[in-house]
Parts: C-alpha cells; structure tokens; sequence
C-alpha cells in the first residue's frame, strides 16, 4: 500500500513537470516537439539546400551558436561570413571585410592566405572569426539584424605571416584559443574573450605540421582545452591544455592518435570524435584517458566534425566518398552514409530541429557532378548549403 | 539577400518540382555515382582540388 502511495505520488510528480514544461509552448511548438522526439528514430536524409549568393562558394569551418539558432560559415570565396537562420533554413546575409582568397603573389599560398576561416560565436552574441595574415576579428550580432552589415568591433593580430584558422572558446577562463597552423612551429594562440581582447600567450607545437581544431571540454578536471595536433610521418594527437593561468598556459597530456589530427567533437559521457587524414576510418577516444573506444571503419577521413546533441550522434563531412557519415555518439556505431558532393568538410548543426547544415563546394574538373545545380536548380558551378534531417 | 534571382535565400526542398526534373524527384540517393568520380581528394594532409577543401 505504501509503495502505492509513493507511486501515485512519483506518478504525479511526473505528470506536473510534464505539464508544467508543456504549458510554456504553445500548442504548435508542442507538437513540433513532440514530432521531432518521434523522428529521432527515423533515418536522417538530405531534406533541401540553401542557395548562398555571390561568387563560388569557398569555405572551411561553420558553427551553429544554439541560442539565436544561427549558422555561421566562414567563406574566403566571398571574404564574409554567411549566416542562415538554422530555424527556418533562410539565409540571413553575410558579414564582409575579410580578405578573401589568397592573392597569386601571396607568400602564404591562396588557402593559407585566405580568410575567414574559423568561426565561434560565444555566449555574449559575440563572432570571433579568423582572417588572413594572422588576423582575428570580432563582431558584436546583439543588435546585428539582416543583412547584417556589421563592422568589427576590434580586429587582433596573433602576429602569424599566414591566415589565423581554427578557433576556440573557453567560457571558464574567458580566452579564446586560435590557430596559427602554418607558423614554425605551429602555434595556438591564446587571447583574452574580455576587452580590450589582449593576446595573452602562445602555445608552440615543436613537432606539428599544423594546429586544429580547439574544443572546450567542461567536464574534463573542470575545464580544459583539447586541441587536435597532426603531426609528421602519420603522427596526430590531441592536447590537453589547462588555461587556469592563459598568460601560462600548460600541455597537461597528449593522446596519441595516429593519422588523426583534423576535426574533434565532444559528445556525451567524455566521448570524442576525431577526423583522420587520409581517407582513414575516423575515430572516438575517451576524453578522460585518450583510449581508444573505436574506428568507426566505414568512415574514410574527415576535416570539421561535430556533434549533434539533439539526436546524439556525431556528423562527419568526408570530401574523399562526397558523403556525410552519421555515428551513434555513444557507441561509436556507424549509423548511416549520406550523399552530399564536392569538397564537403565542414558541418554544423542545430540541436532543437536536429538540422545538419554542410556546405557543398562547386564541381572540379576531378569532380564534375554539381549537385546544387541538378538536384536544385541552383546556378551552376557556385556551390550551396545541404540541410540534412530527420524524416518527418 | 533572400529571396533574390538565383534562389539565394529559403530552403529548397527536394521534393519540390524543378524545371526539366521529372514530376516526382523525390531524393533516393546517387548510388555509386559519388565513387564513380575517382575519389576526390580527403581532408587533412592531402591535395585539395582547387583549394575547396580546406581545413
């Protein structure tokens, strides 16, 4: 009788939480809930595109800020960033004043003399996006409303020749965490989030032939950066960067992950996933320890990857198969392949509808197919945005 | 800007009817077309085509 009790009392509980969350929807973001938590077992497939205009799309990495709901891509071809509301998959504008593509007589190349490159918008609403020789630009979105002519509100040079690329944030210590891959050695480079935004420190990789992808880990000793760090000969590790003190920043450990230095998302439960090089399988490594959990063998390489809390799976664009592999986050089980095109490496997505937005480059002459063009109608040779999701 | 002539703007969905497509073109997948290409070049470490990969 007792356990009765408490359970009509559990039961009610229950109910009043339930009804107290639902009662501040309305009914149709109710259901919309509702619909999506029923989707999340049905497969995920390209549900439509988003036409970018301008010159040829040319881009690296793209960031989801889950508060506004807003995709940012960093595109050199059109030396902005775009933005697409993720809620409503409409593209918004673009914020220019980069430098674009590298020029012919650039020393550092057309790729790595061009900007922007790296995204992240941090909780304030604020963008931090890399540029070329070595320039990081901050732009404030509070009252940035489309077209979204905005200006810099400070524009920092982390002293490198070549373009600033991957970026990072770490909310704990209020500093920021940029790339400078091309610098002997490569470097990160670690600058105050607070005004007036000084460059605090760098962080020097002796033996790294590039320096990728920072991500925050929270959870990990109560805060530390992980950066991906190819090496030479098929080395690759991921650092472990304590920022307590970011004027002294210090290499706590490294994991070694051979052939693996690209992209790195961080899921639940310490689960990373890391991007390979190569076409070799990706992999997830346990964040406490650096172990291996698994190669997930039917993935063939990956540049950006990034991890969806909303479904709980890990995305990886795979330029080498022009296909996009879903992975269960806490198993590391391959999930599905989707088709996507040329050039694909960067990915994002939107936890509250689970929509994965990855940038589709115009064709080559090694690879002609333009997607974008015959699937959509969309002007040849430009290339577009794929928006993936759950069958509704 | 949204909504401009080239398409820029809101979501095209797949399943829409396009000029010269047939009436249904709902999305299947390509098959094998994407490894019919040769294997376009990977991510990190390796040649880009055109520099559109880029890390």
């Amino acid at each position: 009788m007792k356990a009765k009790v408490i359970g009509y009392i559990l039961l009610s509980l229950a109910f009043a939480s339930t009804w107290t969350v639902s009662a501040r929807l309305g009914p149709r973001d109710r259901r919309a809930t509702e619909n999506r938590k029923k989707n999340l077992n049905k497969p995920v497939k390209l549900i439509g595109a988003i036409f970018v205009p301008g010159n040829p799309l040319r881009f690296d990495i793209s960031w989801v800020d889950q508060a506004t709901g807003r995709y940012y891509l960093g595109e050199a071809g059109n030396a902005g960033v775009d933005v697409i509301d993720a809620r409503n998959d409409l593209y918004l504008g673009r914020i220019t004043g980069f430098h674009g593509v590298g020029t012919p007589d650039d020393p550092c190349g057309p790729t790595q003399g061009m900007g922007p490159s790296g995204v992240v918008v941090t909780p304030n609403n604020q963008l931090w996006a890399t540029d070329a020789h070595g320039l990081v630009r901050v732009f404030d979105l509070n009252n940035a409303n489309p077209p979204l002519n905005v200006s810099p509100i400070a524009t920092i040079s982390t002293g490198a020749q070549c373009r600033a690329d991957e970026i990072g944030f770490d909310p704990k210590d209020h500093v920021i965490v940029v790339g400078n891959p091309t610098e002997k050695p490569p470097l990160g480079v670690v600058i105050s989030s607070d005004p007036p935004y000084p460059v605090l420190s760098k962080i020097p990789f002796p033996d790294a032939r590039g320096f990728e992808q920072p991500v925050w880990d929270p959870e990990l000793k109560g805060g530390r950066m992980l950066v991906t760090v190819p090496g030479n000969g098929g080395m690759g590790e991921v650092a472990v960067i304590n920022l307590r003190d970011p004027k002294a920043p210090l290499v706590e450990t490294t994991y070694q992950t051979p052939n693996c230095g690209s992209g790195l998302a961080l899921g639940r439960s310490q689960h990373l996933l890391v991007g390979c090089g190569g076409g070799k399988p990706n992999i997830m490594i346990d964040g406490l320890t650096g172990k291996l959990i698994v190669a997930i063998d039917q993935t063939h390489g990956a540049d950006e990857v990034w991890y969806n809390s909303g479904d709980n799976r890990f995305y990886a664009p795979s330029g080498a198969t022009q296909t996009v592999s879903v992975i269960d986050a806490d198993s590391g089980a391959f999930v599905t392949s989707l088709p996507a095109g040329t050039g694909v490496h960067s990915v994002a997505a939107f936890r509250e509808n689970n929509h994965i937005f990855v940038p589709v480059a115009p064709p080559t002459a090694a690879a002609p197919m333009d997607p974008c063009n015959t699937m959509f109608g969309f002007p040849a040779k430009q290339g577009c945005v794929f928006v993936y999701s759950h069958e509704e | 800007m949204p909504g401009d002539d080239n398409g820029a703007g809101a979501l095209r969905r797949v399943n829409l009817p396009r000029p010269a497509a047939p009436s249904s073109c709902l999305f299947d997948g390509w098959g094998n077309s994407s490894s019919e290409q040769g294997g376009e070049p990977g991510p990190e470490g390796e040649t880009r085509p055109q520099d559109q990969q880029i890390r």
